[in-house]
């Protein structure tokens, strides 16, 4: 066996798991053997708690997901929380919505896009702040049907 | 896709040429102090226009609260097409509520409800539209050298002579209805402009020196507007971006654009398809604008 082709051999070790290895060749005989590497899981097992932990956010989160509405911006453009700058924003935290009431404008090119509540229900999170711009399909507001 | 003004220039020639050699001449109408006598009444104005789509239907108010506030009233229920046109308005209003004075007998207020086929990230084009159709109607008729500041501002002389408040009500994947208002300063004289406005407002009596009539003005706005909203609707909006950079004065200028409490200034590089304004950074660094008031700061 020559010399390069033993180095290829410990190169494509380094990557895999293997710790021990054994080759038999035309009369030869070639042994490879090494400590296993500590995983990652091995050195901080509290990380493997926290990678579950934020699972389980991620499943509550999608629950919520599941379970809130979700009215997101038609077009491109600023999001503005009140019909004008010194009056009350059209809706706040907390707030109660009916199907078809105007939560927020969206303004693009001076077109002034009313976005409405698609459900009843109690304005759970507004996730824009005002003046922001805005894409289109991004999330605006969750809300907690009723 | 970009479109500059350099793109069109040749076109542009050519079209001042052979569209806007002089003005029309102007209808004989009888005024004093900058009031006209030509009367609104439902019947004068139910014959103005009557397009395939634009003014089927035309509903007149002595007064009302505001044109749009009638049009979104009727919102979906509403043929589109429908025209809400008032003398007067109690109320008023352009963008973020601000006042948009409404005296009776001098000047143009009305709504067109639409309802595009399109989705709603289409629909920016529809102010575009709207100021296309009023410039290139006031110079027609008038002859006065109206100009666009992006996206929709119309102006005489640097001062705004017309406003449009476009108001759309949709879900994510369909329009339900557009409300285009439209205000078109005529024939409101200096001393009827308040003064705080009386620097940046002016109306097409102050700038023509004599009456315009107001009916004979709207028939030629609505014609225009038929004229491009079909041209949309026919999927060329190339053809009404082409339309706006000849009537625009934005494009091509230093300006500065504020946009809540940022203020940035470049170069108007151009418009996108969707209408938005391309700016150029001294830098060299391009950003696309979809909102912000723009100032020209040097021609």
């Amino acid at each position: 066996m020559e010399i390069d082709e033993i180095k290829q051999l410990l190169e494509l070790l380094k990557d895999t798991d293997i710790t021990e290895l054994q080759i038999e060749r035309d009369g030869s005989k070639l042994k490879i053997k090494r400590e296993r590497f500590m995983s990652s899981f091995e050195i901080a097992p509290h990380v493997k708690s926290a990678a579950s932990a934020a699972a389980k956010e991620e499943a509550r989160k999608a629950e919520e997901t599941q379970r809130l509405a979700t009215i997101t911006s038609p077009i491109v453009g600023i999001f503005h929380m009140s019909p004008a700058p010194e009056a009350p924003p059209f809706v706040e935290f907390g707030s109660t919505v009916k199907k078809g009431q105007v939560l927020c404008i969206i303004e693009a090119m001076k077109l002034m896009n009313e976005i409405e509540s698609d459900v009843d229900g109690v304005i759970s999170k507004i996730l824009v702040e005002n003046g922001q711009p805005v894409e289109y399909g991004e999330p605006l507001f969750l809300i907690e049907p009723t | 896709m970009h479109f500059t003004k350099e793109t069109f220039m040749s076109k542009r020639r050519t079209k001042e040429n052979k569209n806007y050699p002089s003005p029309n001449p102007l209808p004989q109408v009888e005024g004093a102090r900058g009031r006209v006598e030509d009367v609104f009444s439902g019947e004068k104005i139910k014959t103005v226009f009557k397009g395939d789509i634009i003014g089927r239907e035309i509903i007149f108010y002595e007064i009302t609260a505001s044109t749009n506030d009638r049009a979104m009233e009727i919102g979906e229920r509403g043929i589109e097409g429908t025209i809400i046109i008032a003398d007067a308005q109690e109320h008023g209003r352009g963008r973020f509520d601000r006042e948009w004075i409404s005296p009776p007998d001098v000047n143009l207020y009305f709504t067109v409800l639409l309802k595009p086929p399109f989705l709603p990230k289409e629909a920016t084009l529809i102010t575009l539209m709207a100021a296309v159709a009023v410039v290139s109607a006031i110079r027609e008729y008038t002859g006065l050298n109206a100009v666009i500041k992006w996206p929709n501002d119309i102006l005489i002389r640097g001062k705004k002579a017309a406003g449009i408040l476009t108001e759309m009500k949709s879900s994510m994947d369909r329009i339900d209805y557009v409300a285009l208002g439209i205000g078109v300063n005529v024939n409101m004289s200096l001393d009827m402009l308040p003064e705080s406005v009386s620097t940046l407002a002016t109306s097409l009596i102050i700038e023509k020196g004599q009456p315009v009539n107001r009916i004979e003005l709207l028939g030629i706005i609505l014609s225009k507007l038929e004229y491009w909203y079909k041209t949309l609707l026919s999927n060329e909006r190339k053809a009404l971006l082409k339309e706006w950079l000849h009537l625009d004065s934005t494009i091509g200028k230093e300006i500065s654009v504020k946009i809540q409490d940022r203020v940035v200034s470049g170069t108007a590089e151009g418009i996108s398809e969707e209408g938005e304004l391309i700016l150029r950074f001294p830098s060299g660094n391009i950003e696309k604008m979809c909102a912000g008031e723009v100032t020209i700061l040097k021609n």
